[in-house]
């Protein structure tokens, strides 16, 4: 940051109408005023002076976006600040203090960090500056990540949003992206309504894509042929139930041999009737045909008892049923 | 696929063979001082493993020519020994682990034969059975219209007791061989897979009636045959299409004369399936039923797998029940539901592969096992 900044920079009061703010060359928060923020500088004023840049038709912030926004809608004529000659620091300079301004207040969520990102690069001569220019601002930005930052920004819209909202992951965003736009509304979509975990966002989309491409099909329609609107209108579910029965229906339809196999798998170990402390696992995907009983006792003769039972098992029909791996035909 | 650029390390430049080859490949020749100079060139460009497929580097094996096939764990492995003529292949087979196991990949053949054959007559001397093959880093005959190395290699294994070299192929490049003296040491094998398999997943290669065909005439010119369903590829209605394959191919090959035949199903490890994807956006073939298998990479669901085979495994025994069949990287639970026995219960598939062997190439069946086997270097290859 440039030593004089300070020295150079007038505290002055100036009326808002002056300011142009649709300049956003130096936004970096995407929020808006608070309510909160609105009522503290109706009540106190503002404490903090916003940052302002002389232009020749007026005023652009580069600190204070909200702080102006919340003075125009109190209606002030007159709002301190300070302010800064025109073309006076460098635009790259003046781009750091807003960043750092942020970065400082609370941190930056990905999509401010991805804007923050965009216009530090618009404005470097030599991208391999950028890790050093960010660090000097206050936010640590690798190659890697400005890589991805940039494709964030690329992003349409609505998944912009989900991210900024904190609803999704980049991960999930990127996966989105892929899609075209309709599939990537009614997805997210999806996601604002149910909102489900990242890792469920992430495990139904990957499940969706593939039958996507195994149906050849759009993803819109591959949740048409699935039972997706009846389980979303269905008002006997609460949310987490939605989620739940769309994952299934989902997988179902992913993997319908694997998905019929355990279900026989769950039905069968219903009918073994198990105890309480005896539990019947079976290895990772069915691959290994060893299946292990995990026995809990806190007696011998609890022990006894359940040794008992397992000796038994062995030669119910539905046990049986369960060691022949045997997948039905459709 | 074309080959634009011909990368010749300094060490082979002047070997008869690289002058050979550089002359029927009509392509840019560089003299590379260090072969990283060819790696950077190919990773340069965003799509590697492509433009690995238009360069090919011609340069000596530096390490064993012969190498033994690690397997994989917790899968039966048929004890199979590698010959590494080069590596990389001018087909574009979607499912083709080669696209992520070099990095990057590029088209490399070795020259310096006389090695190569000084370590083969090294093996012929040690006294047990070998089943040898090039077919694991590459195709074994695509080399074929350039430099006749197979040929040269059916040479050197003919009248051998104790080694059979398989050739194993998706190419019709077999008019090399057909008029050899190979006193059947060579067996000569083909992927096989469903018209719509090789049609969507396999690009650049021979159709299924060429192979047959190909597979036919060098059947006339006496050699035995092996063929391979591997991978095979799980989609509705699949079982019928191998079944098919099975008629079409007996039709036109004699059982008696087919010394072996392999079914294995797709698998893969994860990282394979990025490039898969990007390399090969319209093959679908990453989005079957799997499931992560004991060695870690991603496999049919088992039961799927079984139902695949049986029905292949059917086909086969109903035209050709004396075969021997054999899976490649499965376990006993496969083995036993498809087969109706485990490779232990019949002496391990070693033993059985090399009675397959002896009997139809006329080794002597005695070299089974006879001495303990020679620790042969065991480098990386890739996972089958
Ligand atoms: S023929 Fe074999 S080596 Fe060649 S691309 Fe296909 S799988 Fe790979």
């Amino acid at each position: 940051m440039p030593n004089g900044l300070n020295a150079d920079a007038r505290e002055m009061r100036v009326d808002p109408a002056d300011i142009d703010v649709l300049d956003e060359r130096y936004r970096v928060s995407l929020s808006a005023a608070s309510p909160e923020l609105i009522e503290s500088i109706r009540t106190l004023g503002v404490i903090t002076p916003p940052l302002l840049e002389r232009t020749p038709a007026g005023f652009r912030i580069v600190c204070g976006f909200k702080r102006i926004q919340a003075c125009m809608q109190l209606s002030l004529n007159q709002v301190s600040a300070r302010v800064l000659a025109y073309g006076r620091v460098p635009e790259i300079d003046l781009l750091r203090i807003a960043i750092a301004d942020n970065a400082l207040k609370g941190g930056l969520n990905l999509m401010e960090a991805a804007a923050a990102t965009g216009k530090l690069m618009a404005r470097l001569e030599d991208e391999k500056d950028l890790p050093d220019t960010a660090a000097a601002a206050g936010i640590r930005i690798t190659p890697d990540l400005a890589r991805k930052y940039l494709r964030l920004q690329s992003l349409p819209e609505t998944i912009q949003r989900m991210v900024y909202h904190d609803m999704t992951s980049m991960k999930v965003a990127f996966e989105l992206g892929t899609l075209n736009q309709q599939d990537g509304d009614t997805l997210a979509n999806l996601i604002e309504t149910l909102r489900p975990t990242t890792s469920q966002q992430l495990e139904m989309l990957t499940h969706l894509k593939a039958l996507s491409a195994l149906q050849q099909s759009s993803v819109s329609n591959v949740l048409l042929r699935l039972p997706a609107t009846p389980i979303l209108e269905d008002e006997r579910l609460d949310r987490k139930a939605k989620i739940h029965h769309l994952r299934r229906e989902i997988r179902k339809a992913r993997y319908p041999h694997l998905a019929r196999f355990e279900t026989a798998f769950h039905i069968n170990r219903e009918k073994l009737d198990l105890p309480p402390g005896l539990s019947l696992i079976p290895s990772p995907g069915f691959e290994n045909p060893a299946y292990t009983f995990a026995l809990e006792f806190e007696t011998c003769g609890e022990l006894a008892q359940k040794a008992d039972y397992l000796g038994v098992l062995s030669n119910h029909p539905a046990m049986r049923e369960i060691m022949k791996r045997e997948i039905e035909d459709t | 696929m074309k080959i634009r650029k011909l990368y010749i390390d300094p060490q082979v430049k002047d070997y008869p063979e690289t002058a050979g080859i550089s002359a029927r490949i009509k392509a840019g020749q560089i003299v590379v001082a260090d072969p990283d100079e060819v790696l950077r060139d190919i990773r340069s460009g965003n799509n590697p493993e492509t433009a690995g497929k238009h360069s090919l580097f011609i340069t000596r094996n530096k390490g064993p020519f012969i190498r033994k096939c690690p397997g994989t764990s917790h899968y039966t492995c048929c004890d199979y020994h590698i010959l590494h003529i080069g590596a990389y292949c001018t087909m574009d087979c979607s499912y083709c682990i080669l696209q992520a196991y070099f990095h990057p990949p590029v088209l490399t053949l070795f020259v310096n034969f006389r090695e190569m054959t000084d370590q083969l007559e090294t093996l012929f001397s040690s006294g047990p059975m070998y089943r040898t093959g090039t077919g694991e880093f590459t195709d074994s005959l695509i080399w074929e219209p350039v430099y006749p190395l197979a040929s040269h290699l059916v040479n050197l294994f003919s009248g051998r007791d104790n080694a059979v070299l398989e050739l194993k192929t998706k190419t019709v490049a077999t008019q090399g061989l057909l008029g050899l003296d190979h006193r059947r040491n060579t067996i000569v094998s083909w992927s096989l897979n469903t018209e719509k398999a090789i049609r969507e997943q396999e690009r650049g290669t021979a159709s299924l009636d060429d192979r047959i065909h190909a597979a036919a005439e060098c059947q006339l010119r006496g050699y035995p045959l092996g063929f391979h369903f591997d991978p095979m590829i799980w989609y509705p209605g699949c079982e019928a299409d191998y079944a098919r394959v099975v008629r079409k191919l007996f039709r036109r090959i004699d059982p008696g004369n087919v010394v072996w035949i392999s079914m294995g199903s797709f698998r893969f490890m994860t990282h394979l399936q990025e490039i898969i994807e990007r390399r090969h956006p319209r093959s679908d073939i990453v989005y079957g039923e799997f499931i992560r298998g004991q060695d870690g990479k991603m496999r049919y669901f088992k039961p799927l797998r079984i139902r695949l085979y049986r029905a292949l495994a059917e086909a086969i025994r109903n035209l050709a029940p004396d075969v021997t069949l054999y899976f490649c990287m499965e376990d006993d639970e496969v083995w036993g539901k498809v087969l109706g026995y485990t490779p232990d219960q019949s002496g391990g598939l070693p033993s059985i592969l090399d009675a397959s062997a002896a009997r139809h190439c006329g080794l002597d069946p005695n070299r089974i096992l006879e001495f303990p086997r020679n620790p042969v270097d065991t480098l990386p290859v890739p996972p089958v």
